[in-house]
């Protein structure tokens, strides 16, 4: 990747800033993408150091916020992740979790088990999977390339199901038929990805726990997760991610019944 | 120190002298809830972010930047920015109606907030010079529940500008008129939605156009912008005429009145539709920003915000054009519209070194002061206009020096920046005139009210807003948002004449219109209204009107006075209940 693909937002006037939820959570100037993109630029000219540079965007979670956002189709998160990739060693995706079940449906399930209203609201038995690393797609998007070879071998034959928008990428990176289950409308308020029907508090447009943020960038993360729990002021939340609804609640948030009822609310939606 | 919310400012305001610490403000952002049509904010709010959450209640500041996305509340009162709706609803200045400031040696309320003395008007524009803006008390507005939008072309600048002032002086009051010049509207795509609908600013298309050649790339973008003067000839030569977008909002009943005398007053253009207007409307906030390939090479892009009068709008628009034009390629628009006057908006990019960009910006500077308009609308002064500004606003300069002494004895708060040394021979006295394009009078400050206002109505002409004694006791009194009530002045302070030029809504540094003692004045420069045009009398308070989003165009003693086209119609809205 040329220097020169960088350069269109390295003399953007941070146009993005608002909708990034590390730069709103840290409100730090290095933590904007114009300044994680302007990273690499520096890096090529010799004024920053492979530390320095990996370090500088170490604060993308990757999110994609500034990719939706961006009014001249700039791929932002996409080049960072890429960029880093490309600098880092591939890190390795946990192993595969044996699937339970024969049914041709598998949900896949992140953290909390919907599958059984899931398959009571389709009248079919569905097999489900745990993962721990959302089939491994932090360490597909840092480089590791292994990753959709082994989902698509893993899952043979087999129709997935997915809350996680992670989740789904994979797949379809692993060319299996995948069903991502919508979220669920008309509750209080939402945190979600960017990607979804939903609209985070003030555009934060994720929780802070996505990919491997929490493990790079631990305070940051745990800054998003504040900023969030803030924004929602007290009010009760709906997560469109079992996940994603742990870390907030870990960090204060109110987001009870709505979703640990999530998976029957989405079904019904699907339905 | 240089207090910093976001860094959007494009004239250097936040970058500080060599040795400056930046106070980054943006970690204070918490917004109050609505009361009384009040929001408090904290400084470092992202003007979006404010937005969002007025949404929510149903609420709007209706203050729109192009960088709202990039800005924060605290820069824009600092800077004295205004909005792309600023023609309905004011600039931001207008819509504050408390600050609460800390500075080294105080810490002080303004407007609702003040305890005594309203240091307000000196801090918004002070840039950071004279405190720290730590919470702010803004006006906001109901969500307009309708907006109507239009686009016209016209063959030349002249006639629209002749439109635009026709529509604002007849009180139809428009949230928005921008008119793109003949080298915009066809450089830009301005002319049709198909065109406005690629979102194809000009040099993006230039570039794009270029940089698909990839054997030619490296020479055909920096070529025309190293021959200026030809690309501006040739793009001159080439436009068709310019392209005007006009949009009203607000309750449905009151829109379609407007809007509808607005089109009768626009109808020397060519009626493009709805769909211009609507397409800048969704794209308003998306500055062009690929402007990469300039950079790398060595080029220069920018922008500059002028105004004036609408009598020395044409010399302003000239004089302006012709010194950028001898180093870069240009083109401007005009919005920010008001009674008075308009701002332009000049874009320009060439190539050259530090020496060429600093060459242009001295004689575009030079050319605006020489055509008696004011060198910033609102964009601030920073350190690009820092000079100009001083010697635009010279006469106030040693209170403010007294004032920043009180307030940060040693100097710390963003020094070198507002109000360094000029030298700027006595001016002579403004002459008693009226200027009927501008609809204003310059008048004797201290002169009775009889005596003024006989001498206005032997002439025709009557004040917008009434006043019971001298018009430099009137200087200080309340106004709406969207009113200028002084416009220009001249004062005589330590025994040394200053004047202050008519011009509309500066951001040159603080208003000093609005920080000079009454006892000061000698002349002020204030809206008139001539007397032959029809008016409708009703004997509801202005509060009535307002709260239908029906504007008087005076208030006297026992009711309202509505004037212009949709007078009759307003007014009988305004039976109807």
């Amino acid at each position: 990747m040329s220097p020169t693909s960088f350069t269109v937002c390295a003399y953007c006037p941070r146009l993005c800033r608002h909708v990034c939820p590390v730069a709103v959570a840290t409100a730090r100037e290095a933590a904007t993408p114009t300044a994680m993109m302007t990273v690499p630029l520096l890096a090529a000219r010799g004024d920053l150091g492979p530390a320095d540079a990996l370090a500088g965007t170490s604060l993308c979670l990757g999110c994609g916020a500034c990719t939706a956002h961006c009014k001249v189709h700039v791929p932002v998160a996409e080049r960072l992740t890429a960029w880093r990739a490309a600098r880092l060693p591939s890190p390795a995706a946990a192993p595969l979790e044996a699937i339970e079940g024969s049914a041709q449906a598998v949900c896949v399930l992140v953290e909390s088990d919907w599958s059984q209203g899931w398959s009571a609201r389709i009248g079919r038995p569905v097999a489900t999977v745990r993962t721990t690393d959302e089939l491994g797609h932090a360490a597909w998007t840092l480089g590791a390339e292994d990753v959709p070879a082994r989902v698509a071998a893993h899952f043979a034959g087999r129709t997935l199901v997915t809350a996680s928008a992670a989740v789904e990428a994979v797949a379809r990176a692993a060319g299996l038929p995948v069903a991502r289950v919508p979220a669920p409308a008309g509750t209080l308020a939402f945190v979600t990805c960017h990607d979804g029907p939903l609209s985070s508090p003030d555009q934060l447009a994720c929780c802070g726990r996505r990919g491997g943020f929490v493990a790079r960038e631990p305070e940051a993360a745990r800054a998003v997760a504040e900023e969030n729990v803030r924004l929602l002021a007290g009010r009760e939340a709906v997560c469109g991610d079992e996940g994603c609804a742990s870390w907030l609640r870990d960090h204060g948030a109110r987001i009870d019944g709505p979703t640990d009822t999530l998976g029957a609310a989405r079904e019904a939606n699907v339905r | 120190m240089v207090p910093y919310g976001a860094g959007s400012g494009v004239c250097g305001a936040a970058e500080g002298m060599a040795g400056a610490l930046s106070l980054d403000l943006k970690r204070m952002r918490r917004i109050g809830p609505v009361a009384d049509d009040l929001v408090e904010v904290q400084p470092g709010v992202l003007g979006q972010h404010l937005e969002d959450a007025l949404e929510r209640q149903g609420r709007a500041t209706r203050h729109s930047p192009s960088s709202i996305w990039c800005s924060t509340v605290g820069g824009w009162a600092a800077s004295r920015s205004a909005g792309q709706f600023s023609s309905k609803y004011g600039k931001f200045e207008d819509m504050v109606a408390a600050l609460r400031v800390v500075a080294p040696a105080a810490r002080f309320g303004t407007g609702l907030w003040s305890a005594g003395e309203d240091l307000g008007p000196w801090v918004m524009g002070s840039e950071g010079g004279l405190g720290v803006i730590s919470s702010l008390l803004v006006r906001t507005v109901p969500l307009p529940e309708h907006r109507q939008l239009g686009a016209w072309r016209f063959s030349t600048v002249e006639a629209a500008w002749d439109a635009m002032r026709a529509v604002l002086q007849s009180d139809l009051h428009p949230a928005v008129l921008r008119l793109y010049d003949p080298v915009d509207t066809r450089l830009a795509g301005k002319g049709t939605a198909t065109r406005a609908a690629e979102g194809a600013r000009w040099l993006d298309a230039f570039q794009n156009a270029a940089l698909s050649v990839p054997a030619l790339r490296k020479h055909l973008l920096g070529l025309p912008l190293a021959m200026p003067r030809l690309l501006n000839a040739i793009a001159q030569g080439v436009a068709n005429g310019c392209v005007l977008i006009a949009g009203w909002e607000g309750p449905r009943d009151v829109v379609s009145i407007l809007a509808r005398h607005g089109a009768s007053l626009l109808s020397d253009g060519e009626f493009l539709g709805e769909g211009p207007g609507e397409h800048w409307y969704a794209h308003r906030h998306e500055v062009s920003y690929k402007l990469a390939p300039i950079f790398e090479r060595g080029g220069f892009a920018d922008t500059m915000e002028v105004a004036a009068t609408w009598s020395r709008l044409p010399g302003l628009y000239a004089g302006i054009r012709a010194a950028i034009g001898r180093h870069a390629v240009v083109m401007a628009h005009f919005s920010h519209v008001y009674a008075e006057g308009c701002s332009i908006y000049f874009s320009f990019a060439g190539t050259g070194s530090l020496a060429t960009y600093d060459a242009l910006w001295r004689d575009a500077l030079d050319a605006a002061a020489a055509a008696g308009g004011t060198v910033a609308h609102h964009h601030g002064v920073g350190q690009l206009k820092r000079h100009a500004a001083a010697r635009e606003l010279a006469g106030i300069a040693a209170q403010y020096a007294a004032l920043k002494s009180r307030l940060d004895p040693r100097g710390i708060l963003n020094p070198g920046r507002l109000f360094p040394p000029v030298d700027v021979p006595e001016p002579a006295a403004p002459e008693v005139e009226i200027d009927p394009i501008s609809r204003l009078a310059t008048l004797d400050a201290q002169a009775g009210p009889q005596e003024r206002d006989a001498w206005l109505a032997a002439r025709g002409w009557a004040l917008r807003y009434p006043a019971h004694g001298t018009l430099a006791e009137a200087a200080r009194a309340p106004r709406r948002p969207w009113e200028s009530r002084v416009v220009g002045a001249s004062a005589r302070i330590d025994g040394r004449r200053a004047v202050f030029v008519a011009v509309p809504r500066s951001a040159a540094g603080p208003d000093p219109r609005a920080v000079l003692p009454a006892a000061t004045y000698e002349t002020v420069t204030v809206p008139v209204v001539p007397l032959a045009e029809p008016v409708h009398r009703m004997a509801y308070t202005e509060e009535a009107c307002l709260a239908r989003d029906v504007r008087p165009s005076r208030v006297l003693g026992g009711g309202v006075e509505l004037r212009g086209p949709a007078a009759a119609e307003l007014a009988a809205l305004m039976e109807r209940g």
